[in-house]
């Protein structure tokens, strides 16, 4: 399978008469989206808003980002299921990407699990959606509307928005093209003869309702383990619907940029051999949870690998499905590498998981999501600030009379992320 | 309490497990909380308290027989800030001497976890706490449905 992604640079996001693309220049016709938007009758009000880095803006409470891509060439289009026909599979041919661009989502679902952008100060750092030129959508629902339904507008309309972006693009010569082709599983050529077999399991959250992640349309939860091609994933095949803490949320975006992917990519043919991803879910009985974790295991074993890089999408009761599955990887001799983030309390000195097993041996860490930080008062707020005071990582009192908040990095986007799309790293010399 | 039994038509419905022998038993489900929006549910065991309160109860559970069913850590959310814990449990009643080691294990790593936290600040206002008890319910729906504890009604 072979895509090639087109990438064209997003330098600055601006209003303009038509949603277009020129120069590097996104330009945006607000009443356009608006309208778009506002033909779900889910919604009393939606506000398009724009956010560029560097700018003292603050974002909250965030549920998703997308990046804008649609396929110029090749089987359905980007997020089947949502946007893109079922029929046949993504992932072959070719699609348009808006690099350096984003489709921020806000809304008060349940507040507590939302987070945190701000586009420039010390927060900023901390989050890689400060980097990206934001088009940011604020949803309020109607009256009586339940909060499935919200959730599921919301997501939707992200998805939307990412997408038209897109579309309103294509003709535009890309900047850069990125090709990615992996091959049969059976039928590998001579020059990765030798090579570690390696296999990528992606778990994907899928507690409970609003705790979901969609894989072509289908809410994770029902599924058994199974197999995906890594270009699927990049056309938008897994898709984020939930409602978890903000900095270890996969959101769409990190999925459609998924950096392990991208890492055993790169990797493949050199020092590896890169065989392909199987997902997995995070269901909250035992019997679900080893049932995964075995299936997942199996088909490993069926791929004939020899290493698996494992990674999760939240903690606490997700830490035993991780642990599950390395255990169960080890046992079956395959070697494991494990990505997660650490709740170690401010200090750091507590125990960082929920579960633990010697075989887990090899983890990497995407940060500890506990110690403070204090994020100064903005210019203009995008949003529902109270949201701050309620939001994980923060506590009542976190937002301050002057507009400043004392937050813990958990409440901010993607601070932690658990496949690594962070702007965390560490260094030993 | 709940019973199934083979006259309830229990085997039917857990006939895929019905090869260990174990399932063949009749076992009694159980549902633990402090969440106040579940007190209605048939077979609920509603105790007013904290976190810390619900594992305590499950731990007991555990050693009278019991086996949990879903994971005393649902639903990300931080042990210092959480107030609402909902835990489905099973009972076999055909050995007075099971204890379930895996059960136990989970509970006691959750009692850790929930001890270490700092929960002198809890201070959410009345929309979280509806947000948590509303969160919290919605967690445990799959479950009820996939265990038949709740019916007639489709998982979203």
């Amino acid at each position: 399978m072979r895509l090639e992604l087109h990438k064209v640079k997003i330098e600055d996001v601006q209003w303009g008469d038509a949603t277009e693309v020129e120069n590097n220049v996104l330009y945006i016709n607000r009443e356009e989206i608006t309208d778009m938007l506002l033909e779900d009758d889910r919604f009393e009000s939606v506000e398009v808003d724009l956010a560029r880095p560097g700018e003292r803006v603050r974002i909250v409470p965030v549920k998703d980002v997308i990046e804008p891509r649609c396929k110029i060439e090749g089987e359905g289009d980007v997020f089947p299921g949502f946007i893109g026909d079922v029929e046949g599979n993504v992932g072959r041919g070719k699609t348009l990407v808006l690099s350096g661009a984003a489709v921020v989502t806000c809304g008060k679902i349940v507040g507590f699990q939302e987070g945190i952008i701000d586009m420039s100060g010390p927060g900023a750092d901390y989050t890689p959606f400060s980097k990206t030129n934001n088009v940011v959508l604020v949803f309020t629902p109607k009256e009586g509307i339940e909060r499935h339904d919200y959730e599921a507008a919301c997501r939707v309309a992200g998805l939307k928005v990412a997408h038209f972006l897109a579309v309103n693009a294509k003709g535009t010569s890309p900047d850069e093209v990125s090709l990615y082709e992996l091959g049969e599983i059976t039928k590998r050529p001579k020059e990765l003869e030798g090579l570690p077999r390696v296999a990528y399991l992606y778990m994907l959250q899928s507690q409970g309702l609003l705790h979901d992640t969609y894989v072509y349309g289908v809410d994770a939860k029902r599924i058994l383990p199974t197999l995906i091609h890594p270009n699927e994933v990049f056309d938008g095949a897994i898709v984020s619907g939930n409602c978890v803490s903000a900095c270890d949320k996969n959101s769409t975006y990190v999925h459609q940029n998924n950096p392990v992917i991208e890492a055993l990519y790169k990797r493949h043919g050199r020092d590896i051999d890169f065989v392909g991803c199987i997902i997995t879910n995070e269901n909250v009985t035992l019997e679900d949870k080893k049932r995964s974790s075995s299936y997942a295991v199996k088909l490993a074993k069926m791929l004939g690998v020899d290493g698996l890089i494992i990674t999760e999408e939240g903690f606490g009761n997700p830490d035993t499905d991780l642990i599950m599955n390395c255990r169960k990887a080890e046992r079956a001799g395959i070697k494991t590498v494990l990505i997660t983030d650490e709740y170690a309390g401010r200090d750091g000195a507590s125990q960082s998981l929920a579960d633990a097993a010697p075989e887990a041996n090899a983890v990497v860490s995407a940060g500890n999501a506990n110690p403070t930080v204090q994020l100064p008062p903005m210019e203009k707020l995008i949003g529902f600030s109270e949201s701050a005071n309620v939001i994980a990582g923060g506590f009542s009192g976190s937002l301050k009379e002057d507009g400043s908040i004392e937050v813990e990095l958990q409440a901010i986007t993607g601070a932690t992320n658990e496949l690594g799309f962070t702007c965390f790293s560490a260094e030993t010399r | 309490m709940i019973a199934y039994g083979e006259s309830l038509g229990g085997e039917e419905d857990r006939g895929q497990m019905d090869r260990g022998g174990i399932w063949r038993m009749s076992f009694f489900y159980e549902v633990v909380t402090n969440n106040p929006r579940l007190k209605h549910i048939a077979g609920c065991v509603y105790l007013e308290g904290c976190p810390l309160d619900v594992l305590a109860m499950l731990r007991d559970k555990v050693h009278d027989g019991y086996r949990l069913i879903s994971h005393p850590l649902t639903g990300n959310i931080p042990p210092e800030k959480r107030l609402y814990l909902t835990v489905l449990l099973a009972s076999f009643t055909s050995d007075d001497d099971f204890v379930d080691q895996e059960s136990l294990n989970l509970i006691e790593r959750a009692l850790e976890i929930y001890e270490r936290a700092d929960r002198n600040h809890i201070d959410l206002d009345p929309s979280s706490i509806e947000d948590m008890q509303f969160l919290d319910e919605q967690l445990m729906m799959p479950v009820f449905y996939q265990y038949g504890i709740l019916s007639n009604r489709e998982v979203h």
